[in-house]
């Protein structure tokens, strides 16, 4: 018989186990079925789910503690949802901002508060104060201009109040050589796009100010705040249905603006839903072709069922301990499911393998089952150990997330283990899985010409150790120009509407929402300090509590109290002529269409006539569409005429009224909330820092967050964050290598008999590692938050795989002496090939940090099967040549 | 207590009386006195001509305004550009303009009267001194003047004729004027417009 490597105790235990678990195998199976099942109802009610991915990392970190101090002084700062909103016009985003905010305030039960100054009375009313001098100056000017047709309008918010008042203007305009050339090419525009069925009104906005509006000033952001439960997988989504069902009611098709989500709230939901997609997807596939590439490998369902069954068992196990040990699990150490998948699976092949080999050649299929738990259990007791040390080296690092990742993932190895030896016998041993061969059986599980190519190693171990040697010292070179890509945003799914709306905003400096805030004692020590940061090349804009507080208000207020003086007192009158019939509206229409004909006749040359006779052509097109409806639906049409020529000027009316009530402000005068923004209630002041470059660019933010931390060091953001926190996983994960290294070293040491065996292990471990990172960067791939995951798990996989090996050729080499014809060599290739197949799939995932985890896993798979395919053999072969040689040189005199 | 009581009651009498005896609210000294003099002129209007109606309006129209906080609010940001004798040779012009617009504009009499129709505060101390104009043979025409205190009295800055600011009227032609022409053509421009009153 041969020998199993385990010590004499365990050896003997376990064999007790196995003769009980195959005499009362239904009793072991309902056993582990029924505590799988409490262990399920307990998972399901204690694990939770943090998903607030800074908490991944160590708090004693120093920037851990600059972000927490600011976070603690300004909690408004983090998850909130940001409301874009873009109009047509300015008109209409603003109109449809605050209809949205007037709706959502009343939602209590999902909203802890929303963020609108523009809305605030403060703002309403004091708003001018906030423009600069020359621009007050410009509007002002501006305002008397169109002080007489808004006095006219005002009163009389119809048609005819607007034609009345333009037939006047064109009356003065002979006299005061008024150009009312922008009037009628607005008009015209307006009806023009009326016409062709835009929902795009007259911008009073623009009419008003005089000047064409920018992008910028047709967008409107409004911020909300879920009611957050940070233990709940998708916070926010309540709320974040409410706004949904509230834009809808806005019917942003005809309300001329779309409305899209952003911000850290809508991010993650989104970014939940694109990784539980890719994860659902990849389940399936992975379901898929892992019972697919078993079926092939292990040749019969009755293993793949066996071998699914221990993987559910165990998987379920694992999540129980996760959730009895921490409770709650991060959006990191959530992967040990992929950890516990791919080296769990493992383990039962190995099993199922060795068993289908034995029970080929032996006539009782239990004593064969019994044989290969027994040798399995060797090589499966020193993986486990090792690899789980492994796992357990995270512990100490400073990423908290890898940490819990390692300890989840390191007593899964330990869960993998006591369900592969113990409850997978008892679902083998209910059926014989291969026919009775005889003992003589040398049947080959593959063709001869894989059999011929798998003797390669041997035969040219030389060969292939110089080229590994040569690619390995390749490698490590080529390991410098590997990169971490700090950037969250380049995990998601760039199609997600909040991904691309926020790089929208990132795009374009004045709303970028990366921004970097320095905490400072005092007011005066912030203002100190804002000059110094807005001097930075990367520095778009620096805010202080102060820059609210308006300069020049002395001239500015005598700027307003002149405006209120020009403008009068009834500029948003309450007194209102008696709303004009259908018929008025149609004959006010008419009316003016003949006037202004009669003006064009009058006077072709005038700078207005131009755009004068496109709106008479315009009116003309009106009053054709109007004549050809019958007169019941002449009413309707002239509605919408309306609508979009006046709808958004009770607004701004209100708005301009409410701005000229402005009066002297200081800092205390601010709404709360608003405050709340830049003074924490202890007294902290805050100094905002927007950076000039997109950010979405790695190397723009690296200069910027390194430009403002050496003026400020302790400057805190998400920048910092994500640069930093790149920086820690970097180190946490080279410290987390280093101390595995050491650790299984020590373990290999002390397990293997031979200790020329842990270089066996170790050296095509290491090369298999080094050639990952190079074909990685290779491949243009860089490494993330995400996909830096796989590698544990890919050195996990590489560890078992060369102690299988080893141990199948120390204790039952096969009959040819090649290791690669043995069951070991063959699950060690069906293990990578299901594993290949469960997350292969995740490299199609629309999530980019799912697909570059999938690309990883499959890189890494691929090259450490390749190293304890081809090397390690190599390895063997080569080391048994040295050591014969030796034997031969020493003489027979040594041979006893 | 009884000759106290008494006391109260005269007291409290004779604060009614003078309530009551007042002409009227400061406020409306500015306006009334205008309103008065310009029925009076449009009257007399045959018999005085332009010459008359002018020289009787013009110490009414010169007392009744604030000139020099109108010159400053039509010209905007232009007039702290303007040299201090431009500035008053400004306020000068804007003055002689508006005496001569009323001289020429309320040249006849068809039984037009002001009612009083009350007074609100604005912004910045002002208050606004409603009036409508009626024409027995056309349509009222509401006049609305904002008056500022100046010193101890209360002067006009502002009307508003049916909604229609005259300082934004003026406003929107004279800087846009001083934008493409510049100060002595505004000036040229207000004189010619003067002389053009005086010759209708």
């Amino acid at each position: 018989m041969e020998r199993t490597g385990l010590p004499a105790r365990i050896e003997r235990l376990l064999a007790a186990w196995l003769a009980f678990a195959m005499r009362w195998p239904v009793l072991v199976i309902g056993l582990a079925v029924l505590s799988a099942a409490g262990a399920l109802y307990y998972t399901v009610h204690h694990l939770r789910i943090n998903t607030y991915p800074g908490d991944v990392l160590s708090d004693a970190l120093p920037w851990r503690r600059d972000l927490l101090a600011f976070e603690k002084a300004f909690p408004q700062s983090r998850d909130s949802i940001v409301i874009v909103i873009d109009g047509a016009t300015p008109d209409q985003a603003r109109d449809a901002a605050a209809r949205l905010c007037q709706r959502l305030q009343s939602d209590t039960q999902h909203l802890q508060w929303i963020f609108f100054p523009q809305e605030s009375p403060f703002f309403r009313q004091n708003g001018l104060l906030f423009a600069d001098l020359p621009e007050l100056e410009t509007l002002s000017a501006r305002l008397a201009q169109v002080q007489p047709f808004l006095a006219e309008v005002s009163s009389d918010r119809s048609l005819r109040g607007l034609f009345a008042l333009i037939e006047r203007a064109i009356g003065q305009a002979r006299t005061d050589d008024i150009d009312l050339g922008p009037v009628f090419a607005s008009i015209a525009g307006t009806l023009r796009a009326y016409l062709a069925g835009s929902p795009a009104h007259l911008s009073w906005i623009e009419l008003m100010s005089g000047r064409k509006t920018d992008p910028g000033d047709r967008r409107v952001m409004i911020e909300v705040m879920p009611r957050l439960d940070f233990d709940t997988l998708v916070p926010g989504e309540a709320l974040i249905a409410e706004i949904r069902q509230a834009i809808t009611a806005l019917d942003p098709q005809a309300s001329g603006v779309t409305v899209r989500l952003t911000g850290d709230g809508a991010l993650s939901l989104d970014e939940l839903k694109s990784a539980s997609l890719g994860a659902q997807m990849a389940s399936v596939g992975s379901f898929i072709g892992v019972s697919l590439v078993m079926l092939i490998g292990l040749r019969s369902l009755w293993l793949v069922i066996t071998t699914q069954i221990a993987l559910i068992l165990g998987l379920i196990f694992t999540a129980a301990f996760a959730a009895a040990a921490l409770g709650s699990l991060n959006l990191i150490s959530v992967a040990f499911s992929v950890m516990y998948i791919g080296i769990g699976a493992d383990y039962a092949i190995y099993l199922c393998l060795r068993y289908r080999e034995l029970a080929a050649v032996l006539p009782a299929h239990r004593a064969a089952l019994e044989r290969a738990t027994l040798h399995v259990a060797g090589s499966l007791g020193i993986g486990t150990l090792t690899t789980a040390i492994g796992f357990f080296c995270f512990v100490p690092t400073s990423y908290a997330g890898v940490a819990e990742l390692g300890i989840i993932s390191g007593v899964g190895m330990f869960v993998s283990l006591i369900v592969t030896l113990a409850v997978l016998p008892a679902l083998l041993c209910l059926r014989r899985p291969v026919r009775y061969r005889g003992p003589r059986d040398q049947r080959r599980a593959l063709p001869r010409f894989l059999l011929t190519a798998m003797a390669f190693p041997a035969r040219h171990s030389r060969g292939v150790l110089t080229v590994a040697g040569a690619l390995g010292l390749l490698a490590l070179f080529g390991l410098h120009h590997a990169q971490f890509d700090h950037n969250p945003l380049n995990l998601q799914d760039p199609q997600a509407e909040s991904v691309q709306t926020f790089r929208e905003l990132l795009h374009d400096s004045g709303s970028s929402p990366w921004s970097l805030s320095v905490l400072t004692p005092t007011a005066e020590e912030a203002a100190a300090l804002a000059p110094r940061l807005a001097r930075l090349a990367t520095v778009a804009q620096v805010r202080t509590l102060e820059d609210f507080v308006s300069t020049h208000q002395d001239e500015k207020l005598t700027l307003i109290d002149e405006l209120s003086l020009t403008l009068g007192p009834d500029l948003d009158s309450a007194k209102r002529k008696p709303a004009p019939t259908a018929a008025e509206q149609e004959d006010a229409i008419r009316h003016f269409h003949s006037v202004l004909a009669a003006y064009l006749a009058a006077h072709p040359d005038a700078a207005d006539a131009p755009t004068g006779r496109e709106l008479e052509r315009e009116l003309g097109r009106l009053l054709k569409r109007i004549d050809a409806l019958p007169p019941a639906a002449r009413g309707a049409q002239l509605q919408g005429v309306t609508t979009s020529l006046l709808g958004a000027l009770d607004r701004q009316l209100a708005q301009l009224s409410d701005a000229l009530h402005a009066r002297r402000i200081d800092a205390t005068d601010l709404p709360a909330d608003f405050r709340a923004r830049w003074v924490s209630a202890g007294g902290l002041h805050r100094v905002e820092i927007k950076p000039k470059e997109d950010l979405h660019d790695r190397a723009a933010m690296q200069r910027f967050v390194a430009e403002v931390r050496a003026v400020a060091p302790h400057a805190t953001g998400l920048p910092v964050v994500y640069i930093e926190s790149s920086a820690a996983v970097v180190r946490a994960f080279l410290e987390a290598f280093g101390y595995a290294l050491v650790a299984i070293t020590l373990v290999l040491l002390l397990t293997l008999e031979r200790k020329v065996d842990v270089v066996l292990v170790l050296a095509p471990l290491v090369l298999a590692s080094l050639l990952t990172g190079a074909l990685i960067t290779l491949l243009g791939i860089h490494f993330n938050f995400a996909n830096i995951i796989a590698l544990p798990l890919v050195f996990g996989m590489g560890v078992d795989n060369c102690i299988h090996m080893v141990h199948r050729f120390r204790t039952a080499p096969p009959a040819d002496g090649l290791v690669l014809h043995s069951s070991t060599a063959f699950a060690v290739l069906l293990s990578a090939f299901t594993n290949v197949s469960a997350f292969g799939s995740l490299a199609v995932s629309a999530h980019r940090g799912m697909a570059s985890m999938g690309m990883v896993l499959t890189v890494g798979i691929v090259t450490t099967l390749l190293c304890s395919l081809l090397v390690l053999p190599s390895l063997l072969t080569w080391l048994q040549h040295a050591y014969r040689n030796l034997r031969r040189r020493r003489g027979p005199a040594h041979r006893r | 207590m009884r000759f106290l009581n008494f006391l109260l009651v005269l007291l409290l009498i004779a604060a009614g009386n003078t309530a009551i005896a007042q002409p009227a609210e400061p406020q409306r000294q500015s306006a009334d006195k205008l309103n008065a003099a310009l029925i009076e002129v449009m009257r007399d209007a045959k018999r005085l001509g332009y010459e008359g109606r002018y020289r009787k309006l013009a110490p009414v129209v010169k007392e009744a305004f604030q000139f020099d906080v109108i010159a400053k609010s039509v010209l905007g940001k232009y007039w702290n550009s303007l040299a201090p004798g431009e500035r008053d040779a400004f306020v000068a012009k804007l003055t002689d303009l508006s005496v001569a617009t009323y001289a020429s504009q309320f040249n006849a009499y068809d039984g037009q009267s002001f009612r009083y129709d009350g007074i609100e505060s604005a912004r910045a101390d002002r208050s606004i001194v409603r009036y409508t104009l009626l024409v027995p043979k056309g349509e009222p025409v509401k006049f609305d003047y904002i008056v500022s205190p100046d010193g101890t009295r209360w002067r006009i800055v502002n009307i508003i004729a049916d909604g229609i600011s005259d300082l934004a009227l003026k406003r929107a032609q004279y800087t846009s004027i001083m934008e493409r022409e510049g100060f002595a053509s505004l000036m040229a421009k207000l004189s010619q417009k003067i002389a053009d009153y005086a010759k209708k």
